[in-house]
């Protein structure tokens, strides 16, 4: 356990929601990892005390289920996720708010808008809308303590759970935060009441009446709340403004009166009236999609924003600047900068050197397989040099995606599906039981590394650990698989000959095949290393076969002055030897050979 | 310089996932709050560490807003690799300096070019009057470990700002791990010293030959065994309908002769060039190569 500074501190908004929830005395903690949340429950079992129960889950949707489970036995729990894991829980959660918790329930949900790391950028605002709860937005690391502590207490005044939404400038930004004293509410326990708890639907009929009666009196709660802020300046111009925009708003126009929404579900539909009264101009400006906008204008009031501030991706101070001055609120001002750089060389995220990812798609792209990918980083797979891969959706996507290939009718080329070990167990299990059970001839393979490594080396299922590394059952993927009608076949993807003659042989096969590669990720839970390699310069005749791995460690030998030659940087080496057996001249040799 | 506890400024820190930029930002941002400083540190997680670009945007001043450096409002940016610094430079004032490192991190993407071979390196950023570029993985070893390369800059930069030295002594013993509390301080400091350690002239980088490739292929002698197509590692052959090879993207030839010297009907001929002009090799015709 850290130590507890009540001073000053700089936190990241993750970290500062950590601490809200363990000041606030959170007793379950649960979630699944996906940038930009993946911090919170990271760091948070790093500071929680004993006491505090801190898992990843399987995925989302078991996230919440646990959270609520535990909620209803009267301890208060927190669920992390990003915006795309709300998909997955969304049964759950639609059905949460009918159900009510009975110690407080607190829903941290990511956005990314931008999609720094994401497959979409989808504004969860609309998402905690629908489920008819509060949504708090904090708007730097010092709100994210706060709201989240407050957020406990609405969540039990409501008996509904409390959708903390951040987007990744939030999640992902530090800044200084002064913790308050810390309280432990007891744990109630769990108190029989089937007539509230059990979704049947003459239970359910009552819910849906009881959510529906405290919408009214939330919306007067919400009224007098302190997170909802009306800061009058100048009245020429009024912004309505939420989250990290609000902060852009301040940066750029600190003239104008702007009315700051901590809290955007319910709406403060009177605060906004009366500001809207109170300014000459009423514009809106918040990230992604028009939230705040739709719901001013519903309310009979005149405003704009989407008109100048983008929808897709995120917002800066640059682009509000641009919308005010496009709106006419700002004058133009022609910054003085040069522009005269040159352009620098473009830096993509890659597979790391010794990568296990790697051979599976050098083999699969020389098959020419339709590949059906998965979320991780071995969707990298589809990016120069490997050009490995046709579709990538969701999580746990690949493998119904290649079903559906397959019954298409697609026999052309093998039909294959890429999927790592976590995302397997997380949304790939169903997929794998529906392709044997509609018998579809594709291929699944399942890149094992042992770990989450897209979101920096979490735990999952499959490791024999938790996130507190104490030794938990392992769930053993070849069983699985066993179990549900395929034997799979294990290879060792720094075999390269290995692996390609068994995903030939695989994708050969009729109905359901799987194979597994089974190297643990270089980098987490430790960095891996073997012996390192070098290229011998005279063998070398510059073919580059072993660039079409792409690894990082490989470059040229700037030392060389005739024909290229290619180079590995013994720093980055891991010693996988993956390139040593495609070299055609068999020029690259481990160090103490040579 | 200015009063520490007014000064309002925007730095960057770039560089490629690993390098400690993260731990950088965080050492200033401790700085700024140790003088009572409002401060803003927005950072990158995530895809982009996988050996993309990583970065570290610091606001600081007594109130701060907004996370992110807007055009034109940057100040610093320090680069622990240098052309990850470049990207930054649309956004730096006029009077804004930048402290690099000479480390060069050429991502494979660089090298995709593979014909000419030429890694498109702006190498005239470097010699631009507002750059110090400092050769920190030299100066780190000299401090004892090559990866306190980027206390190194920060060191050089902290001499632009009106913190003192114990005030970033202090945050780098509590950001660093005990063991490596020394050997970081002893980078700083060299750090400090940057003026003694700006690389003058760099060192002339050896350009590559560019190297040009001619493909020929004799259309009539070929029968289709479509062993090139396989052995090529940049697939540039193809079957036609013909059952003849031919090529589909000719430019991603590197010369490489692994199709001529498969081709059992000797139907290909790979001729070489460097520089245009030398020819170093010429087809199945030519029986020795020059020296």
């Amino acid at each position: 356990m850290a130590s507890v500074t009540k001073t000053r501190q700089l936190l990241l908004g993750n970290e500062a929601i950590a601490w809200g929830a363990v000041d606030a005395g959170v007793r379950v903690v649960t979630g699944y990892p996906g940038t930009p949340s993946t911090e919170a429950l990271e760091y948070l079992a790093k500071i929680a005390p004993e006491v505090v129960e801190v898992q990843w889950a399987t995925n989302e949707k078991v996230a919440i289920d646990e959270a609520l489970g535990a909620a209803l036995a009267g301890a208060r729990s927190l669920v992390t996720m990003k915006h795309v894991g709300l998909n997955v829980a969304m049964d759950g959660w639609m059905t949460s708010p009918l159900v009510g918790v009975n110690a407080g329930l607190v829903v941290l949900v990511a956005d990314d808008p931008g999609m720094h790391s994401s497959q979409n950028e989808q504004d969860s605002r609309y998402l905690g809308r629908f489920a008819g709860v509060p949504i708090f937005e904090p708007s730097d690391s010092q709100e994210c303590y706060l709201f989240v502590r407050s957020a406990f207490e609405a969540s039990e005044e409501w008996d509904s759970p409390v959708m903390i939404r951040t987007t990744t400038r939030i999640s992902h930004s530090s800044s200084a935060v002064t913790l308050g004293p810390a309280e432990s509410p007891p744990v109630k326990g769990f108190q029989r009441n089937p007539g509230k708890y059990v979704m049947l639907p003459i239970n359910a009929r009552a819910g849906r009446l009881r959510h529906l009666d405290r919408l009214p009196t939330m919306a007067r709660w919400v009224e007098s709340h302190p997170f909802n802020r009306e800061e009058m300046r100048s009245t020429h111009l009024g912004v309505i403004a939420s989250g990290t925009a609000y902060q852009y708003v301040r940066d750029v126009i600190p003239e104008a009166s702007v009315l700051k929404l901590g809290i955007t579900n319910p709406l403060p539909e009177n605060m906004i009236r009366n500001f809207a009264g109170k300014v000459d101009r009423l514009l809106v400006v918040e990230e992604l999609e028009p939230y705040l906008e739709e719901s001013v204008k519903s309310l009979g009031i005149t405003v704009e924003g989407k008109a100048f501030f983008p929808r897709a991706g995120e917002l800066s101070s640059e682009s509000v600047r641009k919308g005010l001055q496009k709106a006419g609120a700002l004058p133009d001002s022609p910054q003085e900068v040069e522009d005269s750089w040159p352009a620098t060389v473009p830096r993509p995220p890659l597979l790391c050197p010794g990568c296990p990812h790697v051979t599976p798609f050098l083999v699969l792209r020389e098959i020419g397989a339709y590949v059906n990918g998965d979320i991780g980083c071995y969707t990298l797979g589809a990016s120069e040099p490997l050009l490995a891969m046709d579709t990538c959706l969701a999580m746990g996507s690949s493998i119904g995606m290649a079903v559906g290939m397959a019954k298409a009718g697609v026999r052309d080329k093998p039909i294959v599906a890429t999927i790592g070990d976590s995302t397997f167990l997380h949304g790939g299990i169903p997929g794998l039981i529906d392709a044997i059970w509609n018998n579809a001839d594709i291929t699944v393979i399942i890149l094992d590394n042992g770990t989450t490594a897209m979101t920096g080396g979490q735990p999952h299922p499959g490791t024999a650990h938790n996130v507190r590394a104490a030794q938990v059952p392992r769930i053993d993927i070849v069983e699985l698989c066993r179990a549900v009608g395929v034997e799979p076949v294990v290879v060792d993807p720094y075999d390269v000959g290995a692996t390609h003659r068994t995903i030939l042989a695989a994708t050969r096969q009729r109905g359901v095949s799987v194979v597994i590669t089974n190297r643990p990720c270089v980098q987490a839970p430790e960095k891996l290393l073997g012996r390192t390699y070098q290229v011998e310069s005279q063998r070398c005749d510059g073919c580059q076969l072993c660039m079409n791995i792409g690894c990082p460690a490989l470059g040229w030998d700037l030392a060389s002055d005739d024909l290229r030659r290619a180079w590995i940087d013994p720093d980055q080496c891991t010693g996988c030897t993956v390139c040593a057996q495609l070299c055609p001249q068999s020029a690259i040799v481990p160090i103490s050979q040579s | 310089m200015k009063d520490p506890t007014q000064i309002r400024a925007n730095v960057v820190i770039a560089g490629v996932g690993g390098q400690g930029v993260i731990l950088a930002g965080n050492i200033i941002s401790d700085v700024c709050i140790a003088y009572g400083l409002d401060v803003k540190k927005a950072e990158v997680h995530g895809m982009s560490q996988r050996g993309g670009s990583v970065s570290a945007q610091i606001r600081f001043g007594p109130e701060v807003h907004g996370a992110l450096v807007e055009k034109g409002r940057l100040d610093w940016a320090v680069g622990f690799e240098w052309a990850e610094a470049l990207r930054w430079m649309p956004l730096l004032t006029p009077k804004g300096t930048v402290f690099v490192s000479t480390q060069e991190m050429i991502p494979p993407i660089a090298l995709k070019d593979r014909v000419s071979g030429t890694v498109d390196y702006p190498l005239e950023f470097l010699r631009h009057p507002r750059v110090r570029a400092i050769d920190a993985p030299l100066v780190a070893k000299e401090a004892g470990n090559v990866k306190t390369a980027g206390v190194v800059l920060l060191g050089a930069l902290s001499t632009e700002l009106p913190f003192s030295r114990e005030a970033w002594a202090q945050a780098i013993t509590h950001r660093v791990p005990a063991k490596a509390v020394d050997v970081n301080l002893r980078a700083f400091d060299l750090g400090r010293r940057w003026k003694e350690r700006v690389t003058p002239h760099l060192a002339q980088m050896p350009q590559p030959l560019v190297r040009q490739v001619e493909l020929h292929l004799e259309e009539s002698w070929c029968k289709g065994c479509g062993i090139c197509v396989n052995v090529c590692p940049e697939r540039i052959w193809m079957l036609n309908e013909k059952d003849v090879v031919e090529t589909v993207a000719p430019e991603r030839c590197t010369g490489c002769g692994l199709c001529e010297k498969l081709c059992p009907d000797l139907a290909i001929d790979v001729i070489t060039h460097l520089n245009s002009s030398a020819m170093v090799h010429e087809g199945r015709n030519v029986l020795w190569q020059p020296n």
